[in-house]
């Protein structure tokens, strides 16, 4: 009796500070399950139907979305090749010139707050109201960017109105758009590797490249497989840009859709929610294999820590 | 002047409306409906969203609220079509669409399909409803177009056809002593109208969603036919719609005709850089405000092809879904009524340009403001002319394929034969999976 | 004497270089207060103007064509209802799996981390259905709820809190502090730095949400200013003048908040690379 009744104070006892952790995940762990986790979930069974929201109730039809979707559908193999074009271009080209202006911002320099700040601004001021601008920008006829183009005896491409040169116009953007976030995460990159390291390096009788190529880009390592992630990750589903810059129409020919948008326009403009899911599905492992490995290294830098 | 002589024919169609009525009550059954008693509020969602068409919705459906103690019109706006129908059919599959919309026919076959449109005719006989003469006061055509399996389950609204805007001043100095009539001549004009040294040419070919409405109307002009007669099979790759396209794939090959994005069309129109454009009278508004008094802006009817004039009829009807209540309904459908009275399609079509819904209203108008206005009596003149597209639930998809061939062809990326083959195919497939 | 004056060059040219950088990254925002305040017609030729015309009429005709300050109270709302419910959520949650030991804490972990893998993309038809069946659609809670719950928010906290020194809750425990006292008085009061890096984060994602908003509201009266902004865009895709006049006056918020708090958004996305 009394045996039992310590035992049971001591389980009182125990579970109160044991189960108090859930009474603050709580009001996180509700949010994160039902509208991510529990979504995520729900997604791969939702890609086994064929369901039009509007006017018929599901039909289990096993993997037909996926077979549909690998084996007859060409707007699907050309939004992806359109993904991977604007993806392998726009990363490479944001990066490659953030890391450079951060290289030229690394050393001490008046002003240069003031010019850090003016190449970042672009990315955290609202992408709607930026395309807007640059859309007139891209306007074949009027448009600045080519009257420069024709003073300089260039031709003037089509840009929105092309279907070879809406892509190009959308990725011209993105580089803009997106090299302030790679300028100021290499710049953190940067102040976290040693002077010594560089002197010693120029001591030795290194060039500046060879520095840069023998030194600082190998302790850069982390810092570049980090944003080539997080960029990789953002380009991969890129929606807004492709949506405003066309008008909701995909493009010339469709010559911007791409995986993001696609799936908006058979999700919420033909309302196919079954081949809508499928093609999340399809996003989602694509994204998953790049954030897996992002996990194996984000894990080690910030979580951690 | 107008409105002094408008009151008089008005009190005309009043008496016509007394008899008319009792004429109905006679005939109908226990079964009608009596007028609408109870305050109702109705929410109406529509893509008026521009130029002229904003204001005077707002105006008329002011007026309306303040005519009458039962119906409450709320306006929401979208900026364009697409948009609207992304919108309704969220808001259907959700389970809650708002108590009226503009609808194109393929939509309303959508939604008719998912069982969640009224059937308009109790409001139609309702003792508040339209009498006989009335009714037969609307444009046939439009009357047939409204239908669905016999039935109004919409009801004709804002209604259009394209028409030839030209730049009087550029065809006079391009040596062009008319509008074209044929497509023919029109290619011709396109040529003499073209001179890159100044920056100009003679059209555009936007990619812009609608305007494969108006290779639709060529593909007849060119003697053939989008589908068959039962809607299940496409048509449009014969002959016919190859021609159509290739009128448009030869002029942007040569650079007579630019292809161009969204409405960019009308603003080269109206800065005076492209000397004509085949558009919606809709437009107007916008156009004679892109113009802002440069030229004179002038209208001709559109050409015509190998076997005549054909323009596509487009614009929307009005549809009311049956989720609301019936007292719901009937106030939408008073709501429809009052906007479609002769006074009001009439101050709707001169503010905007749609055309007149009803014939008393064309009629009227006729007196003194098409001779004012000949611009817009194009439009209606080329009623005779008009034919729907299809009203098919998968259309919509459909368009959207065809606009993307079209835009292949024009662009010289494949010739039109095997293209418009291998959009038949996909069009044959959802036509059959709906 | 060289080698300096080699010096002195090469730092010019890299200060040459960073001005013309400096200055092409900002001209777009020149670009679009140019335009704004362009006459309408002056810009539909071949030769652009480079100045503006101080046309300020446009903005007074942008503004009466909409109920902007409808569209910015909703903005401000469901940006202010994210940002507070992601900081509670995170506050909480981070302190819970920093200071706090529980049955299950690392399996919880696992699936917290689990959940930092999926992107809000891949759930907007699943999560479409259920707030169309929960009735949410088109209303204010829909913009900030389901994305009330932050992984990165936690996850900062968390490392913060992991950062203070035990001591600190060994003494607030003698006092008899429970933990929700401790964390409301002491704790979370210490890390007001990462509070704002946090806040400022979901305010510039909420400010500039779109996907999520487009596709879940459907009425001008609940929805925020990019996707009105967006739909202006498409009525009045000919009139550029009123377009930029419009993005104008939605950028300059941010650009004022930016100014204001670089250094905190800097330092804040260096560290953790702002999704969205």
């Amino acid at each position: 009796m009394e045996e039992s009744e310590g035992f049971v104070r001591t389980l009182a006892r125990r579970r109160w500070p044991r189960l108090g952790g859930y009474a603050f995940l709580a009001p996180a762990l509700v949010l994160l399950v039902a509208f991510l986790l529990g979504p995520a979930v729900w997604v791969f069974g939702l890609s086994l139907f064929n369901w039009n929201l509007i006017s018929a109730s599901p039909v289990f039809i096993g993997l037909e979305n996926f077979r549909v979707l690998i084996t007859q559908d060409p707007l699907w193999w050309q939004a992806v090749r359109q993904t991977f074009y604007y993806t392998f271009v726009s990363v490479p080209a944001s990066m490659g010139l953030g890391l450079l202006l951060a290289v030229l911002l690394s050393r001490p320099l008046r002003g240069r707050s003031l010019l850090r700040g003016a190449i970042f601004v672009p990315y955290v001021t609202p992408l709607v109201a930026t395309i807007i601008v640059w859309q007139w920008i891209f306007n074949a006829d009027y448009g600045l960017l080519n009257s420069l183009l024709g003073a300089l005896h260039l031709p003037r491409p089509g840009w929105l109105a092309s279907s070879t040169w809406v892509m190009p116009a959308i990725i011209i953007y993105t580089v803009w758009q997106q090299t302030g976030l790679n300028l100021v995460v290499y710049l953190a990159g940067l102040t976290n590797i040693p002077a010594e390291l560089q002197e010693a390096a120029r001591v030795d009788g290194a060039g500046a490249w060879a520095t840069f190529r023998r030194v600082t880009w190998p302790l850069l390592g982390p810092t570049t497989y980090f944003l080539l992630l997080v960029n990789l990750i953002w380009s991969f589903k890129v929606f807004t840009p492709i949506y405003v810059f066309t008008t909701n129409s995909g493009g010339p020919g469709n010559a911007a859709v791409t995986i993001g948008y696609y799936l908006y326009e058979e999700a919420f403009r033909f309302f196919h929610a079954g081949y809508a899911a499928a093609i999340s599905v399809a996003l989602f492992l694509l994204i998953l294999l790049l954030t897996g490995l992002q996990m194996r290294f984000f894990a080690r830098r910030v979580f951690y820590a | 002047m107008l409105r002094g002589r408008w009151t008089v024919s008005l009190a005309a169609v009043l008496v016509l409306t007394a008899c008319g009525g009792g004429v109905t009550t006679q005939q109908a059954t226990a079964s009608q409906l009596g007028p609408l008693r109870h305050h109702v509020t109705v929410t109406f969602w529509e893509a008026m969203a521009g130029g002229s068409q904003k204001p005077t919705l707002e105006q008329i459906t002011n007026a309306f609220n303040q005519s009458q103690p039962y119906v409450t019109v709320q306006l929401q706006v979208y900026p364009d079509y697409s948009t609207l129908l992304q919108k309704l059919e969220a808001a259907i599959a959700a389970g809650n669409p708002p108590d009226m919309a503009q609808c194109y026919e393929n939509w309303a076959s959508t939604f008719k399909q998912a069982g969640v449109l009224a059937n308009l005719t109790p409001y139609i006989d309702a003792k508040d409803g339209l009498s006989a003469s009335q009714l037969a006061d609307y444009w046939p055509t439009m009357l047939a177009d409204a239908k669905l399996g016999g039935k109004f389950y919409m009801f004709p609204f804002n209604k259009s056809d394209s028409v030839l805007f030209y730049n009087p001043v550029m065809f006079r100095s391009a040596g062009i002593s008319h509008p074209p009539t044929t497509w023919q001549e029109f290619e011709q004009d396109a040529q003499k109208l073209t001179d890159p040294a100044r920056d100009q040419w003679g059209t555009d070919f936007s990619l812009q969603l609608g305007y494969e409405n108006l290779w639709e109307g060529m593909v007849t002009e060119f003697g053939g036919s989008l589908l068959n007669q039962s809607q299940t099979k496409a048509t449009f790759q014969g002959s016919a719609g190859q021609q159509a396209i290739d009128v448009w794939a030869q002029m942007v090959k040569n650079g007579y005709a630019h292809t161009v994005e969204g409405y960019q069309d009308e603003d080269d129109y109206g800065s005076g850089h492209m000397g004509m454009m085949v558009s919606t009278i809709a437009g107007y508004s916008y156009d004679v405000a892109s113009v802002g008094g440069r030229f004179p802006l002038k209208t001709a009817p559109v050409p015509a092809g190998p076997k005549g004039l054909a323009v596509e009829m487009f614009g929307t009807n009005a549809c009311v879904f049956n989720k609301a209540s019936q007292d719901v309904q009937h106030g939408a459908f008073l709501y429809i009524k009052y906007f479609t009275n002769p006074q009001n399609t009439m101050l709707w079509s001169e503010k905007t340009g749609y055309m007149p819904v009803r014939q008393s209203a064309y009629r009227e108008m006729e007196k003194t403001f098409y001779p004012q206005n000949p611009n817009l009596k194009v439009a209606v003149a080329e009623m005779p002319h008009t034919m729907f597209a299809p009203s098919v639930p998968s259309w919509e998809e459909a368009q959207n394929d065809l606009l993307t061939t079209l835009y292949g062809i024009v662009q010289g990326k494949q010739p039109a034969g095997p293209a418009l083959q291998a959009a038949a195919q996909k069009v044959d497939t959802l036509l059959t999976t709906g | 004497m060289t080698v300096s004056r080699m010096r002195v060059a090469a730092g010019l040219g890299r200060y040459l270089l960073l001005a013309l950088f400096a200055a092409l990254f900002c001209f777009p925002f020149y670009w679009m207060l140019v335009v704004s305040l362009s006459k309408p017609s002056d810009v539909f030729t071949f030769t652009p103007h480079l100045w503006p015309e101080w046309q300020f009429r446009n903005y007074l005709q942008v503004w009466q064509s909409a109920d902007w300050l409808r569209l910015l109270a909703n903005t401000l709302l469901t940006t202010g209802g994210r940002v507070a419910l992601v900081l509670l959520t995170s506050v909480l949650g981070g302190y819970a799996f920093a200071a706090m030991r529980f049955w299950g804490k690392s399996v919880v972990f696992a699936l917290v981390l689990a959940v930092y893998m999926v992107p809000t993309e891949v759930t907007l038809v699943p999560n479409f259905i259920t707030l169309s069946h929960l009735g949410w659609l088109d209303t204010y809670q829909v913009q900030f709820v389901p994305l009330g719950a932050s992984v990165f928010g936690i996850f900062l906290m968390r490392q913060y809190f992991m950062s203070l020194p035990p001591d600190l809750w060994e003494a607030a425990q003698l006092d008899g502090c429970s933990h929700l006292r401790y964390l409301a008085l002491v704790a979370a009061p210490l890390a007001r730095p990462a509070l704002v890096t946090v806040g400022l984060l979901q305010f510039i994602e909420g400010w500039n949400a779109f996907l999520w908003p487009l596709i879940m509201t459907s009425t001008e009266k609940i929805q925020p200013l990019q996707v009105a902004l967006a739909a202006f865009s498409f009525v009045d895709s000919t009139q550029p003048v009123l377009l930029a006049a419009g993005a104008f006056m939605t950028t300059a918020p941010i650009l004022i908040v930016f100014f204001f708090a670089q250094r905190q958004l800097v330092g804040g996305i260096a560290t953790t690379g702002l999704r969205g």
